[in-house]
Order: structure tokens, then sequence, then C-alpha cells
């Protein structure tokens, strides 16, 4: 054996001995990959899977039977597998399924169908009555909880001219059923579209903080707004990616920015928010993740820290997602090719501030393809994610699970 | 009486989502469509993929895609398929698979803009041009994909053999 593979044996170790989390095996979500069958994560804010007292949900969009439909498969408490798959949408063509844990077993899924958001309530096996909760062309649902049976969904929707968020306020009732308290809209777009929200409520539920890519300004900026009273209203929007242009090149053309897309949140219990997106600002190697915090006392974001590490600065990172929990448990995921094929990465926020360095995911890298990925943390700050993993780029693909469980001592 | 085109014109201006814009006044399209219109004409394709807000693309819009000749050229030689590598429109693959504009950008490794690919009629890759780029630079690509040099040529060797 090389030097060279002895050495990065050694490597890979230590940075396995210095995740927080030990890793299970990888579970099949959506069942095995099947010709001509293609499935995707791509919920807004990468809200695709979720706990809720022990059970696991993914929610995803597969044309297994010819058409583009959400499904959904959950796993129970102790259960090795996930059991059945149910269909969630309906008769219409669907994109970017997304799902959160509302407790006791239960969770609320939501999807564009055909230009209309729609959500519902699952528990056990059973799906609750679906409900339409947009009134014009919409897409990008992205749901959080206030963990007492209250919802927020944020969505893009066209207004006019524009595309803009909406927001709307949900109670879990009786049978299963969704009743909404009230609609909104976030912000008023006048200048540009407003995409891909995402959202996340702390914990209590009278703060809500929505987020979006703004497109107003000349160049994506990522946008977000703080609600005080559980949802019903928003504060003005405020700038959370740094966009100023740092590079050469200031003289090309209406230069407003660099850009940035996909924000994704997470509550850090009751103690604040973080967000990352896929960040633009370092032009010659793609996209990078950044990520924000901000306080509970505030709910102001601060500066910009860039998530990935020094082996990932020379390539792009996609599709960032992240997880948070009020003991101070931090965690970003998201897929690059660094080693070659697409692979999921994780680095988590360090007590000291800094982020610490990527770990390739076990069961989630290596060869083929392992990207889009959704990831939450529990109760118990065991950490679980779902991605898609494929042959190729191009080849047929399914969902696949992995859990992480967060070792003794680990904080 | 307005004809149904300019009402159909009209009700994509007010209600058409605004994507990154391509150059003007050439008849770019989606991908799916281009893959479709390539294959039907036998023609390779040239793809565009910008950003909203891109300085860069902006420049090369100005600068080169302005030229009425090259203009000329890649209308008469190309399927032309512009992209906005960050946005959410959905597009059908021939393989039935529908993405969004955004992952074409990751499967394309389109990681920065202006990224400029010239396809074969299946969407196989000949060349991949990242970043500004000159009218000249432009007419030298073409020729190496209309006239079949990257059957036997890098593109690199193409263009250190004096063209």
């Amino acid at each position: 054996m090389s030097k060279f593979f002895v050495t990065w044996g050694l490597l890979l170790s230590m940075g396995a001995q210095a995740a927080p989390w030990v890793f299970d095996k990888p579970i099949a979500v959506s069942g095995a990959a099947q010709e001509g069958v293609y499935t995707h994560l791509e919920a807004a804010g990468r809200k695709s899977i979720a706990v809720s007292d022990g059970w696991v949900a993914v929610s995803w969009e597969d044309n297994r039977d010819g058409l583009s439909r959400a499904y959904v498969a959950k796993k129970a408490p102790s259960a090795a597998t996930f059991g059945n798959i149910l269909q969630l949408s309906g008769k219409g063509e669907v994109t970017e399924p997304a799902i959160i844990g509302i407790g006791g077993g239960q969770f609320v899924a939501g999807w564009e169908e055909e230009g209309h958001v729609m959500v519902r309530m699952i528990a056990s096996s059973a799906l609750g009555e679906p409900l339409q909760i947009s009134s014009a062309e919409a897409a990008q649902l992205s749901l959080a909880t206030d963990r007492a049976g209250g919802i927020i969904a944020v969505w893009s929707e066209h207004a006019g001219k524009y595309w803009q968020i909406r927001h709307a306020r949900l109670q879990a009732g009786n049978r299963l059923r969704l009743k909404l308290l009230s609609q909104g809209d976030v912000a008023t777009a006048e200048k540009g579209d407003q995409a891909y929200p995402a959202v996340a409520v702390l914990e209590g539920g009278q703060y809500v903080v929505a987020g979006w890519e703004d497109r107003s300004k000349g160049n994506t900026r990522i946008l977000y707004a703080v609600s005080r009273d559980a949802g019903k209203q928003f504060g003005s929007p405020q700038e959370l990616n740094e966009y100023k242009w740092r590079g050469e090149g200031h003289a090309y053309g209406n230069n407003t920015g660099t850009g940035a897309m996909r924000v994704a949140l997470a509550a850090m219990g009751e103690t604040g928010m973080v967000a990352v997106w896929a960040d633009k600002r370092d032009f010659e190697s793609g996209y990078d993740v950044y990520a924000a915090l901000a306080d509970a006392k505030n709910l102001k974001f601060g500066n910009n820290e860039k998530v990935q590490d020094e082996f990932g600065n020379n390539i792009a990172q996609w599709h960032p997602a992240i997880a948070a929990d009020g003991n101070g448990h931090i965690v970003s995921v998201w897929d690059d090719d660094r080693d070659g094929t697409p692979d999921l990465w994780l680095a988590w926020r360090k007590a000291d501030g800094s982020w610490a360095e990527n770990l390739a995911v076990p069961g989630a890298s290596g060869a083929g393809v392992q990207s889009d990925p959704a990831i939450v943390l529990d109760d118990g700050g065991n950490l679980h994610l779902a991605f898609v993993e494929k042959v190729s780029l191009n080849s047929p693909s399914h969902v696949i699970y992995v859990s992480g469980k967060l070792q003794a001592g680990s904080k | 009486m307005i004809n149904k085109f300019m009402i159909l014109v009209l009700s994509l201006l007010v209600l058409g989502r605004a994507w990154a814009e391509a150059p003007p006044n050439y008849p770019f399209i989606a991908f799916d469509e281009g893959l479709k219109q390539a294959k039907a004409q036998h023609k390779p394709i040239f793809l565009y993929f910008g950003r909203f807000g891109c300085a860069w693309c902006d420049e090369v819009n100005k600068k080169s895609f302005s030229d009425a000749a090259l203009r000329e050229r890649y209308i008469k030689d190309f399927v032309l398929v512009y992209v906005d590598a960050e946005s959410g429109k959905k597009l059908r693959l021939p393989s039935g698979e529908r993405i969004t504009e955004a992952n074409l950008g990751v499967r394309y490794k389109a990681f920065g803009t202006p990224m400029f690919l010239y396809l074969d009629e299946d969407g196989k890759e000949l060349a991949r041009i990242p970043g500004i780029q000159s009218v000249q630079d432009f007419q030298q690509y073409d020729r190496y994909v209309s006239e079949g040099h990257y059957k036997t040529q890098t593109l690199g060797q193409f263009l250190k053999g004096g063209k």
C-alpha cells in the first residue's frame, strides 16, 4: 500500500472520528431505481425530510406511473425500513413536494400540481383531504411548524407582472383536516420576481422568518422578512447575502453585484435562526455554500460565513440544506464532485463559530451520483438525511435515507 | 382588430415570468424545444448558459452578439438555446425526465456564466467555452463545429493550427 493511500486513509478516519454523528447503513425510501423513472427532491428550502416523535417521513416526486407525482414514505420509530409508498398528489403533474413533522407521528406535506399549491395531513397510513392554498399560478412551496399544531406555508405565486412570495397560516385539526387561518403577501414584488422561499419558526411559534430569492435590483439577492405575530404579518424585507462585487470586472455591463440562490432556513430551537444558500461571489469556481445566523433577540442575520472547506473551494457546490436545534447543533449538507463524482458533504458549526472540515457522508458518497440532499435533526440531535442516488447524472434514480446517531458527549 | 398572435405576445409580456435575458433579436429558445428542432433540422446547438444579473453576459451580448454578421451566421448554423442557470423553469429531457434549468446547469457543469456549449443534434457536447468571447472567437468556434473539425481535432488543436 502506498504512502499516499495510508495518509489518505488516516485523514479519512480522522475526519470520521471528529464527526459528532455515527452513521448507519443507507436505506432505500422509494424502492429500487427503475428504467425510465426519475426521482427528485426539490422542495423549496430543501424541506423534503421530516421527523415527528420518532417517525421519519420523506416526500419526493417521481414519474413511476408515467407522470410526475408526489409521494411519501414513512419509517416507524423502531423500524429498519420505510413502509408503503403513498401517493400524495392527484391526477395532475407535480413538482417540489415538501414535508414537515407536526408531532404525534403526524406530518403535513405540500406540493405544486398543475400550477396550484396543495397541502394535506399525513398520519399513520391515512391521508387527510388535500387543500389548495394558492389562488393564482403558484409553485415552490416550503413549510415550517410551531410544534403546537400550527403550520406556516410560503410559496411563490404569480401576482400581476411578477411572482411574489405568499404565506399562509394553517392549523392541524380533527380528522386530518387542515384549517386555513390566514393568508397574505410576505413582500410586494414591484420590480422583479421573488422565488424559492424558505421559512422557519422559532420554538414557541411567535417569531417566523421567511427568506427568498429576489430579482428586483438587477441581480439575484437573498432577502428575508420577520413576523413577530406568529406569521400573520411580515416586516420589511432585509438583505441576507453580501453581494458587493470584489473581483475583477466592475466595468462590465450593469454590474449590480454577485448572485445567490436557493436559500434554506432552520430554527435553532428558541435561540435563533440559521440560513444557508448557494453563493456566486467567487465567480471562478461556481457556487459556494454560505451561511448566516440571526439571534432570537433581534432576528437580524449577521456576517456571511463560508461553509465548505479549502478542499471544496475550487469546485462548485450545489443544493445546500441546513438543520439545527436548540442544543447548539448546526449542520449543513450539499453535493459537490471534488472527488470525481457528486457526493454528499457535511459541515457542522463548531462551538468557536468556525465550520468543521467537510465530511463525505458515509453511505452517501463514493461511486455514482449522490445528490440533492435534505436534512433534519430530531430532538435527540440525531441527524436524518435523504438524497437522490443514481449511476450517472442522467440515469434513473431513487431516494435513499441515511441516519447519524449523535455520539455521547457531542454538543 | 388585434390578431391572435398579438394577443399571445401581449399575454406573454404581461404574464410571462421574467427569466434572465438572452441577447436581443436572436431566436433563442428553451433547451427541450431546441433539442427537438436540432433533431428535426439536423443542426448543432449553440447553448448559452446565462444568469439574471450576469454582468459578463451583458458584456458579451453588447460587444459580440450585437454584430450583425455574427447574428446572421449563428442563426443560420445553429439552433440557439438559452438557459438561465438559476431559474426554476421546467424542461423535459428526451428521456422524459423533467428538471429545472438550474439543474440542467448542474448536469452540464455550468459553474459560471456566461458558459457557451456547442452540442450535436443529440445534445452531446462538442465544445465548451467559458467567459467573455469576441466576435472573432465566436466565428472560429462556429467554423470548428459547422465545418466538422471537431471530428478530428480538439478545439485547442484547431485554434492552434492556424484555423
